[in-house]
């Protein structure tokens, strides 16, 4: 009986040890997805390439980058990420290549070079907001995104405005729209999209926009496009466009097994590039409303056409007794500049209209010299 | 009576001179119209008449390069001499050396200092011919860099009908350009660029410790940050960074800026017989791409000659020691912000709408600051990758190409992705894609020279009428050669071995030089 108990004993206690082990080798979550980064530079319309030095063309050399990275739950649910750059260096000492992978978790972030030696360590604050034990329901829905598009509108607007933010919903576009003096989300709803941009006084600073797709019963990332302002010599803006691919997405559950297993077979490569400089717009806070400028004028007017518009829209100008005195239609454009020199001088209603959505704003016309 | 005396031995001397070298016989009236051109007559006193006799030593004359002084190409020039030194693999010569400097000024040209160096060389031609025995035009001028120019404007003086030559001849037979821009330097026509990329250094380099802190953020903040950054940015890059190069905007250098019309009237020498045959060849260095700006940097901030006779090889110290820890500490700062933008962005979308509403705001202001402070580590990063092409720029090593080509932004497409770029239409054809726009684009492509560092190899081997190839040892020839920069070229093993090879007699026999 005694040895019985003994033996029931010493495997109750190798049965405990097993299983503990087994417990604790496995994360309560994984995601491990690899990016593939491209990069494209724009100045504006306005500028002309020629202002540009060469200096300036270095500002604009850039390597692909592809990235592998894991985000690990453990079992205390604390978040770890390690980040393995997959580029190989091109040469022995080739710094810019020279990290081979980041580990992140609650004690320390840690760089490691290709031979697998610390280059750096620095530790974690014990403040850090973000490396911080998540909640069970966080866990759950961590990598996951589906919650974010399957609220309703009314839900979503609801939502923006508890935040303070102005908001609304652009049916048209299936998109919700909510802005504050730094920020403005839009999360389509259709097509999956959710975009965030941050304004300063300075203007545009950056934008990160998320493209999901349905895979099965989740919904999860596709592409990344990230927009960063810089400038260039004698203050020319320019902004760095950075495209992310995911190459595939995996999500596994406690035991190992996959939740997810997303292989990207549409990406192909893109052809070697060189550096390439394309002309963009002034990215502009998006309005509700229409604007004109300058008011009043005695010959051109700006008008700034709300961006719900803009995919197309009709421009009708009214004098002061309702009378149609010029039309005209636009696709695809966010600004529309119109010769009114010809008006007599008085006030003018402009009203810009997409389908059932409409918005107007007063025009004044006067030939004289404007006083200021 | 003395005078007298003194003016008969003079006057035979150039007799005797005379007979040697028939073809400086019109010089002669000349010569005594110059008299400062000699030594003064009182040290004549001393000298016996000298016999004109082959000495197996010649005399080597050394020549500095900008912001250089007689103590730029002392390891070098003493090995030649000295052989107590006992350099393994190389053996002193029958030589003598001179290091002559030039006055320097913000006034100084090419021609002011070739003056200078020729007045030395005639001065020592005579000691030699007369105290030392030696034959003065079978002297070697080799001059670094600038130095090198410097020769090519003296000898272009020489060559010019009122040289006033004397009668004991120009005091050299033949130089050696090392380094030199011989076609002229791109640096001096880009050198407000160094100034350009310096400012951008600052603002850059600045950005990323400023965010992450807090009393400096703070400071700079209420100070008005971008200001700040900008004045201060502003002093280093118009006001400190000057001090440094400032040679480089000496007036000499305009005489070697590519295009300037002296290198064109040195080139022209090519016209005159007496160039033609006079042994001459370029010796010049080239480092390799790898991290270009920091081991030319190297030589550029400790002097080669602190390193033993031809032991100035290694050039990594400043980028293992200085650049490579703060590249990293950028590096590390860009990852760790990197990596909690990562959790945030697997999180946000998620905790949205579960975190309330006041959480969820707080959640994307997190992550702004983040991507804010990675942005400002980046640019730091950024920086740094593009140092060596920022230098190549300045040197003339990197070109850029634009041409305009199209790229067309495909949207709302039926097949595969919803939108993509294409450099072609046909793909947006093929995706049956609903809206395409055409994107005007600018594509820029580069050219890469080999260079040393300072000068492109293009310009340091162009010696017009040299006598003899450039003379290059690449990277191939020597087992662990690491390229040689501009300035490490005058003490460093390829010298060495470009030396050995010179004295040796394969370039020629007026190079060679008897073994101690």
């Amino acid at each position: 009986m005694k040895t019985q108990l003994k033996r029931f004993f010493g495997i109750s206690v190798i049965l405990f040890s097993i299983l503990t082990y087994q417990y604790a080798q496995h994360p309560q979550k994984v995601i491990t997805y690899t990016t593939h980064s491209q990069y494209f530079f724009s100045i504006p319309f306005s500028e002309n390439i020629k202002n540009l030095n060469d200096l300036d063309y270095n500002k604009m050399l850039s390597k692909e980058k592809d990235i592998k990275t894991e985000l690990i739950i453990d079992e205390d649910r604390f978040p770890t990420i390690i980040q393995t750059f997959l580029n190989q260096p091109e040469y022995a000492t080739d710094y810019e290549n020279a990290v081979y992978q980041s580990i992140t978790n609650k004690t320390e972030t840690v760089l490691y070079d290709h031979q697998q030696q610390v280059i750096s360590s620095n530790p974690t604050a014990d403040d850090d907001p973000v490396i911080k034990r998540l909640t069970d329901e966080e866990v759950r829905f961590f990598g996951f995104f589906n919650q974010s598009f399957t609220l309703s509108p009314s839900e979503i607007v609801q939502n923006f405005r508890m935040m303070g933010l102005t908001c609304r919903y652009f049916a048209n576009r299936s998109t919700v729209i909510a802005m504050n003096n730094d920020v403005e989300i839009s999360v389509n709803l259709l097509d999956f999209i959710y975009e965030i941009r941050y304004f300063s006084s300075q203007g545009f600073e950056w934008s990160k926009t998320n493209y999901y797709q349905k895979w099965g019963d989740y919904i999860i990332p596709k592409m990344e496009v990230n927009l960063y302002k810089d400038t260039l010599t004698n203050q020319i803006p320019f902004i760095k466009t950075e495209i992310i691919h995911y190459l595939n997405y995996f999500v596994t559950d406690q035991d190992g097994n996959y939740i997810v297993e997303y292989q990207n077979k549409e990406w192909k490569p893109f052809p070697e590039k060189g550096i390439q400089i394309q002309p963009y717009e002034e990215i502009n806070k998006r309005d509700f409303e229409i604007h004109i400028s300058p008011n009043p004028t005695s010959d051109k007017v700006r008008i700034d056409i709300p961006f719900c518009m803009q995919d197309h829209f009709l421009i009708g100008i009214y004098n002061s007794v309702s009378q149609l005195v010029y039309s005209t239609s636009g696709l695809e454009q966010s600004t529309m500049e119109i010769d009114v020199s010809t008006f007599k001088d008085g006030l003018y209603i402009i009203q810009c209209q997409n389908g059932t959505m409409t918005s107007s704003a007063k025009l004044i016309k006067n030939s004289t010299d404007s006083p200021y | 009576m003395k005078k007298i005396v003194l003016l008969i031995i003079y006057m035979i001397s150039l007799w005797v001179h005379a007979q040697i070298d028939t073809s400086l016989v019109k010089h002669i009236v000349k010569v005594d119209d110059h008299p400062s051109q000699f030594i003064s007559p009182s040290l004549l006193s001393a000298i016996e008449t000298p016999q004109f006799n082959d000495s197996t030593f010649r005399r080597i004359y050394f020549i500095h390069g900008l912001g250089g002084d007689a103590s730029s190409w002392q390891q070098a020039s003493d090995a030649c001499w000295d052989q107590t030194l006992n350099i393994s693999g190389f053996f002193a010569r029958n030589v003598e050396i001179s290091r002559p400097e030039y006055i320097y000024s913000t006034l100084t040209t090419l021609n002011s200092a070739a003056y200078d160096v020729r007045q030395q060389i005639r001065n020592q031609s005579f000691i030699d011919y007369y105290q030392n025995n030696m034959n003065p035009n079978a002297a070697i001028m080799i001059g670094h860099s600038q130095g090198g120019l410097i020769i090519r404007s003296l000898v272009h003086m020489d060559l010019q009908p009122n040289a006033n030559i004397p009668a004991l001849g120009k005091g050299y037979g033949g130089f050696i350009t090392v380094a030199s821009p011989l076609q002229g330097a791109q640096i001096i026509n880009n050198r407000s660029q160094i100034e350009q990329m310096a400012h951008d250094a600052c603002n850059c380099l600045l950005k990323g410790p400023e965010t992450s802190n807090i009393a400096i953020h703070t400071i700079l903040k209420i100070m008005g940050k971008d200001q700040v950054n900008d004045n201060v940015c502003n002093l280093i890059a118009s006001n400190i960074l000057p001090l440094f190069f400032s040679q480089y905007y000496d007036n000499i250098t305009n005489d070697y800026k590519v295009g300037a019309s002296a290198i064109q009237q040195f080139n022209n020498d090519v016209n005159f017989t007496s160039y033609q045959t006079m042994p001459k060849l370029a010796i010049y260095g080239i480092e390799p791409r790898e991290n270009i700006l920091w081991r030319t940097a190297n030589w550029l901030i400790k002097n080669p000659n602190s390193a033993p006779p031809f032991g100035a090889n290694d050039d990594w110290e400043f980028f293992n020691t200085t650049i490579y820890p703060t590249y990293m500490s950028y590096v590390s700062n860009v990852c760790i912000y990197r990596s909690r933008v990562e959790i945030l962005a697997g999180s946000q979308y998620i905790l949205f709408p579960f975190l309330t509403p006041g959480m969820h705001l707080a959640t994307l202001f997190l992550m702004n600051d983040y991507i804010n402070k990675m942005r400002a580590w980046q640019t730091g990063v950024d920086w740094f990758n593009r140092a060596n092409a920022n230098w190549e720029t300045i040197i003339g090593a990197r070109q850029y190409v634009v041409n305009q080509t199209t790229y067309y932004y495909c949207r709302k497409c039926t097949i595969g992705q919803s939108w993509f770029i294409s450099p072609t239409l046909q793909p947006c054809l093929d995706c049956n894609c609903r809206e395409v726009r055409a994107i005007p684009t600018q594509t820029v492509t580069y050219t890469l020279a080999a260079n040393d560092g300072i000068v492109i190899a293009e310009s340091a081997s162009n010696l017009p009428g040299a006598t003899h190839c450039p003379l290059r040892i690449s990277c191939s020839d020597v087992s662990g050669y690491d390229g040689s920069s501009h300035m490490q070229i005058r003490n460093d093993s390829y010298l060495e071995r470009s030396f050995h090879n010179l004295f040796e007699g394969e370039y020629g026999m007026f190079f060679k030089l008897k073994r101690k």
